[in-house]
Order: C-alpha cells, then sequence, then structure tokens
C-alpha cells in the first residue's frame, strides 16, 4: 500500500494497493474528487504526489476511469492516466461536475518506454464460466496472470440485464481466476443504445473476491447490462 | 587571425587597412580583420543576423546593465589562451549568453543573471553513429528543467583531422530526450546534407545547457569513427517497437489525428494514445495499412479502454487495437468490441500484448 498525502484538488489523503518494479508498476484504488473545491476549479489536471521512494518518476500513458455521481447511471469515461515528475497526473473532464463528488478508479498498469529488443510471447490463462443460471457467456476476454498482479478485459456476449433479470446481486463464478485478488472496478454497462442527449455511459462498481465477480444495478434503473457490458483492469495480488 | 608581433609595428597601436595592433601589457598584437565568407546558406545567414542582432542589443542596454555584464564578466575571472591568460569582456559575455538563449529559443536578457549556470556534461550509454543513424541512446536527464540539450557536430573530410573541434556546427537543440534516446539523424541530414561514410571522422560536442542563463562552460567532447554498430557495445542498430503516425497511409475511410504506441517487455505490453476518425463507410471502427513497421511487429492485439471525443458524448467503447506487419496483412485495426461504437474516439492506455 501507498498513500498519496497531498495533492492539487484538496482531495482527502488517497491510499492505493501497489505492486512496483523497475520497469513496471500496478496501482489499485479509488479518488474522490470535489468539483466545487477552488483549487479543483483551479488546475487543469489533477496531480497526486507519489511518496518519495516511488521509484517510477515517469511513465508512459495509462489510463484510469472517472465515474460520475449522476442519478442511477453513474454516467463516466474512461480518463488518460500517466506519471510524470514523481505526480500521479490524471486528465480532467468537466462534463459531470454539476452532480457532485465524482470517483476516479485507478486499476491500471505503468510502465516504461525505450526498449529495444525481441519480446516473449504473453502467456494468456484460460478460464471458464461456472455460472449454470445462463447470465454470462464470454465473447472475448485476455487474462493474464503474473505471481504478483493480474491483467483481466473481457467483453460478453452474455450478461445481466434489468429488463430481463432485475437489479442483482450478481455473480460471475469462474474457474481459474486467482482468489486472492481483491478489486473493486468500473464495469461498463451500456445497452448499446445512443441518445444524443446523455453524456458518458453508464458504470456500476464490482468487486471481484475469491475469484467471483459481483455487482448489482441501482433500483429504478433501465436498460442497464446485456451484451456489450465489458470490464478491463489490472490488479495487484495479495 | 591572430599575426606574431612585428619590431615594424612595436608600439604601434590603431588600424591600417585590414591589421590593426592593440598593445596589451608589453605584447603587441596584430589581428588582420576577419571577413566573412560570401558564401550564404540559410543557417550562416541566421547565424550572422543572430550575432548582429545580439551586439546591437548591447548597445541598447542602460549602462547600469551594462555595469552589471561587466561585474559578472570580470567575476570570471582568466582563462589561458594561446596569447595568455585572459578575461571575458561584459559585452563578450553578453553576446555569448544571449546567442546561447535565443539558439534555445529564448529572448534577449538585458539585465546580467544573479548566478551563472553553466552547461553541463552529459552520461549516455551508447551511440549509433553510422551511415543511416546517428542516435544516443540511455540519455540520463540532468535533473533541471530549463536545462536543453545542445549537440554540434563536425563530420571531417580526412580521418587524420585533429583540432577541429572549433568547425563544429550546432545541429540540434532538443529540450530532452526520448526516453533516453536522442535521435538526430534526420537534423544531421539537414544540416550537413549527406549521409556520414564508414571511417569517416567526426567531433561532436554535446551538453545540457540551462536555456534561460545560456552559459555555455562545458561540454562532452566526441571524437569517433563511424562504423556499422554501435560505439560502446558494438551492436547492430535495433529500432524501437513503436509505430507512429508517419507511417499510416492516409486513406478515404478513416482518418488519424494522433498515433502513438509503443511495446515494452514484461513480457509484451503497449503502451499508447489513439485518436481516429472513421470519415466513410459503416464499419465500427477504422483502418489504415502502413509503410511498414519494426520486424517485432508481427500480430499484436490490445483490447483497451476508448471513448469518443467530447462532441461524440464521451461514450465508452471497447477498441480492440491489432496491429499486422507479416506476410499476410500490413494493417493497423482499430475495432469498437464493447460499448457503443462513435466514429470519432480516443483510445489510450497501457496493456498486456495478446495473439
Amino acid at each position: 500500500m501507498i498513500t498519496l498525502l497531498t495533492n492539487n484538488f484538496s482531495g482527502a489523503a488517497v491510499t492505493l494497493k501497489d505492486y512496483r518494479s523497475a520497469d513496471i508498476c500496478v496501482l489499485n484504488g479509488k479518488i474522490t474528487v470535489d468539483p466545487t473545491a477552488a483549487a479543483y476549479i483551479a488546475a487543469g489536471r489533477l496531480e497526486l504526489d507519489l511518496p518519495s521512494d516511488f521509484v517510477m518518476k515517469k511513465s508512459a500513458m495509462s489510463s484510469a476511469v472517472l465515474m460520475s455521481n449522476a442519478p442511477i447511471y453513474r454516467y463516466g469515461t474512461p480518463l488518460r492516466c500517466w506519471i510524470e515528475n514523481g505526480k500521479l497526473c490524471i486528465e480532467k473532464i468537466n462534463a459531470w461536475d454539476s452532480f457532485g463528488n465524482y470517483e476516479i478508479y485507478i486499476a491500471s498498469a505503468f510502465i516504461t518506454r525505450g526498449y529495444r529488443g525481441d519480446f516473449q510471447e504473453t502467456p494468456q490463462k484460460g478460464l471458464q464460466i461456472l455460472n449454470t443460471d445462463g447470465y454470462f457467456s464470454f465473447d472475448t476476454y485476455r487474462c493474464v496472470v503474473t505471481d504478483y498482479f493480474v491483467f483481466f478485459t473481457a467483453y460478453f456476449r452474455t450478461f445481466p440485464q434489468t429488463e430481463t433479470v432485475g437489479y442483482g446481486p450478481f455473480t460471475l463464478k469462474m474457474n481459474g481466476f486467482p482468489t486472492d485478488v481483491n478489486v473493486e472496478i468500473p464495469i461498463v454497462v451500456t445497452n448499446g443504445a445512443y441518445n444524443r442527449e446523455q453524456k458518458g455511459t453508464p458504470l456500476c462498481s464490482g468487486t471481484f473476491l475469491n475469484g467471483e465477480l459481483t455487482f448489482s444495478y441501482p433500483a429504478g434503473a433501465h436498460n442497464m447490462g446485456g451484451s456489450r457490458s465489458f470490464f478491463n483492469f489490472f490488479a495487484v495480488r495479495g | 587571425m591572430k599575426l606574431r608581433p612585428s619590431i615594424a609595428f612595436d608600439s604601434f597601436s590603431g588600424s591600417a587597412g585590414n591589421v590593426t595592433a592593440r598593445k596589451v601589457g608589453d605584447n603587441t598584437y596584430l589581428s588582420s580583420r576577419s571577413k566573412h565568407s560570401k558564401k550564404k546558406t540559410t543557417y550562416q545567414a541566421e547565424r550572422r543576423c543572430r550575432f548582429s542582432e545580439t551586439t546591437r542589443g548591447y548597445s541598447k542596454i542602460t549602462e547600469e546593465q551594462r555595469l552589471g555584464w561587466i561585474s559578472l564578466a570580470q567575476s570570471l575571472g582568466t582563462y589561458p589562451t594561446s596569447t595568455g591568460q585572459v578575461s571575458i569582456t561584459g559585452h563578450n559575455l553578453f553576446v555569448a549568453i544571449n546567442s546561447y538563449r535565443k539558439i534555445c529559443g529564448k529572448g534577449q536578457r538585458d539585465d546580467a543573471p544573479d548566478v551563472l549556470r553553466p552547461s553541463h556534461y552529459i552520461a549516455y550509454d551508447d551511440l549509433w553513429l553510422t551511415p543511416e543513424h546517428v542516435v544516443f541512446t540511455g540519455l540520463r536527464p540532468s535533473g533541471n528543467p530549463d536545462d536543453v540539450l545542445l549537440i554540434e557536430m563536425y563530420p571531417a573530410s580526412s580521418p587524420g583531422a585533429t583540432k577541429s573541434w572549433n568547425k563544429t556546427a550546432i545541429v540540434a537543440v532538443r529540450p530532452t530526450a526520448d526516453w533516453g534516446d536522442i535521435d538526430i539523424s534526420k537534423a544531421f541530414l539537414d544540416k550537413f546534407g549527406f549521409p556520414l561514410t564508414i571511417g569517416q571522422l567526426v567531433f561532436i560536442k554535446i551538453c545540457w545547457i540551462d536555456s534561460e542563463c545560456g552559459y555555455l562552460k562545458w561540454f562532452t567532447m566526441l571524437s569517433l569513427t563511424v562504423r556499422e554498430s554501435s560505439q560502446q557495445h558494438g551492436e547492430e542498430y535495433t529500432p524501437r517497437a513503436a509505430v507512429t503516425e508517419e507511417v499510416l497511409i492516409p486513406n478515404t475511410y478513416s482518418e488519424s489525428e494522433g498515433f502513438d504506441y509503443e511495446m515494452s517487455p514484461g513480457s509484451k505490453m503497449a503502451s499508447n494514445d489513439i485518436t481516429a476518425k472513421r470519415t466513410q463507410g459503416y464499419s465500427a471502427g477504422c483502418e489504415f495499412r502502413h509503410t511498414g513497421l519494426p520486424d517485432v511487429f508481427d500480430f499484436e492485439r490490445t483490447d483497451q479502454w476508448g471513448r469518443a471525443t467530447e462532441e461524440n458524448g464521451y461514450y465508452i467503447q471497447c477498441v480492440e487495437v491489432l496491429i499486422q506487419n507479416n506476410n499476410f496483412d500490413k494493417k493497423i485495426t482499430l475495432s469498437c468490441r464493447g460499448g457503443i461504437f462513435q466514429p470519432h474516439f480516443e483510445t489510450f492506455g497501457t496493456y498486456y500484448v495478446t495473439r
């Protein structure tokens, strides 16, 4: 765990789960942002000071996910996120500031560049959905498991939808996913419809624990979930 | 050009024709008035113009400012030259500092700086000095945000050339290294108009110089012979596993507004930042053929976060970035696999590359 005590948007101290090596680090956590704070309004981007012993002072581009406080659907979008001069920097988007405090999920890897040489292929982990309720089926997934962290992205052919199976809670049970991953992630639960007035995409949060993903939809939601739902994250093990 | 003292000019000071005599202590020095050649390349014209402008600038500053420069020059003491210990004048210090400030893209400084932060040496891992590449790698950062890299070179015409350090010309000024790399291959060609040849002797002066201060003092001096492999480790040149906008072939269906992609080990990861637009058709994505990529690219796929641009409401999409660089195909495909596709979108982040 690392604690980021200071930032440029008057936010509280943030604790992130971390894995660090010279070339890669993985961070997991959630940052709460108050869009009414004067410092936030003045900031061009969000900057959180990393601990002084944080070795990686600069990273290539990574990502974070903004989850707003918009009623029911918590619309959001991915944000650019990177390390620069010993700070965790996050792109600032004001589209949902009027809904009050919002959250930024960090479940990302940060790497360096400048490598010359050959590469080894990435070994992937095969997973099997154990649910017998028929709620879940992968369209495609990629799962990479290392000794210290995992990368998991999946988009679904079948995924629980409010109109057909209600609000949950739902649990995705899998064979093969590490049981020592405990992380909260954003899940994109769009129904595939486009609304010109809408900003962002409906999101819900889910938790991986004991190799299972659990989540639920907010009461009163319509058309959340279904095919084309997906998630994408790195998580520290242990 | 300096001439030896002559008995005929003993105790003589002043100019006669192109010859100027001046007395310093017990010695009399004769100088011939130097005239620049009639050659007028853009670079030479720029340099002369910069010098004239800077020299004129000294006459326009206030007396108080002039005294400041003189005082600063005196604080630097003396340094040895072929004619003995000399000191720099306030005027020369003003011209030197402001010339380098202008080279670094800064305006003229009228007041003498309180502190002079001299340029300093560089540290690097390797250097390719080949007919195709002039590339430093593993360059350590300077730590001073105002520092820029100043690189001067002189490709000698004879392998036995010596004392050519005063012939170097500025090839590039770079604000920072690109992850430790400084690739000046194109800058070298632009400057000299011809590539290096194997066996050619090259003089290089390179340093970190504070662009605000502009005080050139210490620099790394390299006198190296061009060869096929790298100078330090004798390795063949290997490009980084990167894809940039320049290799994408424009087409009428897709438009790239920014393409920055690079692979890193671990075992194979990619970091990227891409903005693209489908301009015609109905496919949920964009496709670009490319002019050729480094050999390490074959069939590289990442599944990553993407979003519509601001005017399209930031809708989230899952974007598959597929790079093909093999006998079957040479193209890059960006496909929406999840979420809602919008034709003008951005995708970015760090992900594992999978097959």
